[in-house]
């Protein structure tokens, strides 16, 4: 069901930042969001992550925690003040597994907590619900 | 409504309540018997009450809490946070559904659903202690888990009673049945007949023996289960299990399981703790991730109820996305809000007010009936003086009775404060768990009353005290211990009645505000100037939180311990004409002092003259009243100022802050009104003071309205308009 983009041409293809100061995890998560028919812009930190943001409106937001600069707690709470970019959904992505992280992801503005890694499949299913991106083929 | 169903949801309202009381109480100290008795009692007459009615999974629900007391009181269980946690969680479902009875009149479809894994999240809770090890599979009970899926597909998911009951050979020669036995097992799920070990050869059958043994399931509790097989105690065993859902689950497919978990996060999230604004910042991304899911499901029809309840209170949102999470279209998603908000605009009236109204209202009719004598005797020409006699005494009846009137229907409205600090004990319960700060919560002055506004508006700038305390004040219990403070910290909500009108003090033995990064916040966010920070004191210092700019950024809160939404603490209890006082001192703790006036209906003005006409300033910000001599005036280039209290405190003068001419009169000193603007002291020259007054005070209208520096108009008893002045919007 990732293997392939998604056949409807109307539909623009939803538009998500991936921001991660690991350039490893930028490239697979573009690769697997790619895949499934997702376009797909990086940033490096929060800071340079905030500045795409607002240059952009992604449709989604994928974000790392623990970054040089500003971490993903501090964005997300920055960008939840932000008109054009409060109700972006968000999910937050770290290695960290305990529920005081989530809680703490959560309390700073994602939607969702995922911990690494992430199986691809698991990525593009709740890139396509918090997009509203319909097909499951 | 019928009578005895309205009576059922008052009752169970109370029940619930007291249960929910009792339970913090139990937590907190898990010895107190009379605690558990009760909670116990008030779960015990809940379940009789819903099994008056058809809602049996409600009676299922509270009867698997009340099983769960029992193994408490029998020492069987022991109460801990996590059985707490079931327990209130419990009693929310509870209250939701009688919330919806209320209108409805019915129990949500899932209730069965809901009631069942209450249930088996009960018996799992209470098991791992007191029955079966790690939650496993009792020894002996290894065919349940062999059992094909099939079989066990009525028991799955639940916590369920294993039967293994090997009857004697000879059973039948002491009057057993084991047949009859097994039939008469209570939400009997399976029912395995075995042989007991090699079938023999026909020719040694004996039909008087018994050769089978019987394995069976059973949703009835493992008591019931021991009392019916009480004859055959040594050829039964029995163990509570937990039987696993199935692996492959409703023909869903895959997917909706995350859709589900994802929307019922979106629902915990707008569940999360945080000041006003944090909550506020984090609901348009859930909106928009709720929609986008439901979307992604093809399930557009469900977006109305959403719209519906998007910019409505957090509670119905709440409800609303968990009722989605739970599957597409719930049976009744509409007006899940309105009818509690209803039920909430009710006022309870103690029956004797009530009386004393009645009392006054005979009084009065009797008091007008002297009018229309005096009026034949006017008619018929009498003396002047003796019908102006009469109507004076006339008048003097009657106005003594207007006020006891008026001060009647204003006790009416008068509640005591328990209506707002009932949800704290929850509340810091909740929080100080998930913090991981153990804090003690001491409530006193609940029967404190006040007008039902004043506690209307006064209930969320509490909540955000109480939860700014246990986020920011207490120290983690490490904290607490190097600094040599005991481990659990005191949070203190005291309400009292003083001359102004009513307070409530939340204070915490916490870190306490530091007013030197205060000043440096305020500084570095261009509030204000470093010298201004200097020459504030500690007390103006610590006012700084209460400015908007300050508040709302998150850092503050990090750095001082305070700050976020305190803007909207303070603009609540102002808009009420109330003030806010805060004392501190690093490592000791903190003090708010919230000061509100007794009612909103009546407020009570300090009058004065102005310029030929009558200005009102609420008592509340008046702190004195004083001439200065002309001497005492000081003048440095066009500011003016005086010293009160060996405080320099700013002069101005209400005929320029309104526009009007100067006062050319020689006069030998200038009356001056001392305010408090929110902590910052005020001098104010008026003309003359003039006496108290208590106003109905009328709010501007029209054109008026949008004028800035007016709180309203007021007629004075002589029949005189004033106007009451918005300090603040003026200076």
């Amino acid at each position: 069901m990732t293997d392939r983009p998604d056949p409807q041409p109307r539909v623009p293809q939803p538009h998500v930042l991936v921001v991660d100061d690991a350039v490893t995890v930028r490239a697979y998560t573009r690769q697997v969001l790619e895949a499934d028919g997702f376009q797909v812009d990086e940033a490096v930190n929060g800071i340079d992550g905030l500045e795409h943001a607002l240059s952009s409106t992604p449709d989604l937001l994928i974000v790392d925690i623990n970054m040089q600069k500003m971490d993903g707690y501090t964005m997300l709470r920055r960008l939840r003040q932000e008109r054009s970019l409060r109700d972006v959904p968000a999910i937050m992505i770290s290695t960290e597994s305990k529920d005081s992280d989530r809680e703490k992801a959560l309390l700073a503005g994602a939607n969702w907590y995922f911990v690494k890694p992430v199986r691809p499949a698991d990525l593009t299913a709740a890139a396509r619900l918090l997009t509203g991106r319909e097909g499951r083929s | 409504m019928s009578a005895l169903f309205e009576q059922f949801v008052l009752e169970s309202r109370e029940l619930l309540e007291a249960a929910g009381a009792a339970l913090l109480r139990l937590e907190r100290d898990p010895t107190e018997t009379a605690a558990v008795n009760d909670l116990f009692r008030a779960l015990h007459t809940l379940k009789g009450a819903t099994a008056l009615f058809d809602m049996a999974p409600f009676t299922r629900m509270v009867h698997a809490g009340e099983d769960a007391l029992m193994a408490v009181r029998d020492g069987r269980a022991v109460m801990n946070g996590d059985l707490a946690d079931r327990l209130l969680d419990l009693l929310d479902i509870g209250t939701a559904w009688i919330d919806g009875l209320e209108h409805s009149q019915s129990l949500p479809d899932d209730a069965d659903t809901r009631a069942r894994a209450q249930e088996a999240g009960l018996r799992a809770a209470l098991g791992g202690s007191a029955e079966s090890m790690d939650g496993g599979t009792p020894a002996g009970f290894t065919w349940v888990d062999e059992l094909p899926e099939a079989e066990r597909a009525k028991a799955a998911g639940r916590t369920v009673t294993a039967i293994a009951y090997d009857p004697a050979e000879d059973c039948f020669f002491a009057g057993d049945d084991p047949l009859d036995l097994c039939r008469r097992i209570p939400d009997l799920l399976l029912l395995r007949v075995e042989t007991a070990g090699a079938w023999p050869t026909l020719t040694d059958l004996d039909p008087y023996r018994c050769a089978l043994r019987f394995r069976a399931l059973s949703g009835a509790p493992k008591d019931e289960l021991t009392r019916l097989f009480r004859s055959v105690p040594d050829q039964v065993s029995l163990a509570t299990v937990a039987i696993p859902a199935p692996s492959a689950p409703v023909p869903l497919a895959a997917p909706p399981s995350l859709a589900t978990a994802m929307l019922r996060e979106q629902a915990r999230i707008l569940g999360l703790p945080g000041s006003d604004a944090e909550t506020a910042a984090r609901r348009p991304a859930v909106l928009r991730a709720v929609r986008n899911i439901l979307a992604a499901e093809g399930r557009n029809a469900d977006a109305p109820p959403l719209d519906r309840a998007a910019d409505g209170p957090a509670d119905a949102l709440i409800r609303c996305i968990e009722s989605l999470a739970d599957g597409p279209a719930a049976a009744a998603p509409a007006a899940p809000a309105a009818p509690p908000l209803q039920a909430r605009r009710t006022l309870r009236v103690d029956a004797e007010r009530m009386d004393r109204l009645m009392t006054l209202v005979g009084e009065l009719v009797v008091a007008k009936g002297s009018l229309p004598y005096l009026a034949r005797e006017a008619q018929q020409g009498r003396n002047a003086d003796a019908l102006a006699q009469g109507i004076k005494e006339a008048n003097g009846r009657i106005d003594s009775i207007v006020g006891d009137l008026q001060d009647a229907v204003l006790r009416l409205r008068l509640l005591p404060l328990s209506r707002v600090f009932d949800p704290l004990p929850r509340l810091v319960r909740d929080t100080a768990r998930r913090l991981g700060k153990p804090v003690e919560l001491h409530l006193s002055g609940g029967e404190t009353e006040a007008d039902k506004d004043i506690l209307d508006i006064l209930g969320e700038p509490l909540l955000h005290l109480v939860r700014n305390a246990l986020d920011h004040g207490v120290e983690t219990p490490e904290r607490r211990r190097a600094a040599g403070k005991p481990d659990v910290a005191t949070l203190r909500v005291h309400a009292f009645q003083d001359s102004g009108g009513v307070v409530v003090e939340v204070s915490d033995d916490g870190a306490g505000i530091d007013a030197a990064a205060v000043r440096r916040k305020a500084v570095a966010q261009g509030a204000l100037s470093a010298e201004q920070a200097a020459a504030l004191s500690d007390t103006e210092a610590l006012r700084l939180i209460l400015l908007p700019g300050l508040s709302t950024s998150d850092s503050v809160s990090d750095l001082s311990g305070r700050g976020v939404g305190m803007d909207a603490v303070r603009g609540a209890v102002e808009q009420a004409g109330g003030r806010v006082e805060i004392a501190s001192a690093p490592g000791v703790g903190t003090r708010f002092r919230l000061v509100l006036p007794l009612t909103m209906m009546v407020t009570r003005l300090v009058t004065v003259e102005t310029a030929g006409a009558l200005y009102g300033f609420p008592v509340t910000l008046v702190t004195g009243m004083q001439r200065f001599p002309h001497g005492a005036i000081r003048r440095m280039k066009h500011a003016e100022s005086v010293v009160v209290q060996d405080t320099v405190v700013p002069l101005l003068r209400l005929r320029r802050l309104l526009n009007l001419p100067e006062d050319e009169r020689e006069r030998s000193g200038e009356s001056v009104l001392l305010v408090d603007l929110g902590g910052q002291p005020v001098a104010l020259v008026v003309d003359a003071f003039r006496e108290r007054a208590e106003v109905v005070l009328k709010p501007m209208t029209g054109l008026l309205a949008r004028l800035r520096g007016y709180a309203g108009t007021a007629v004075l008893g002589d029949g005189s308009l004033l106007l009451a002045l918005n300090l603040r919007e003026l200076v």
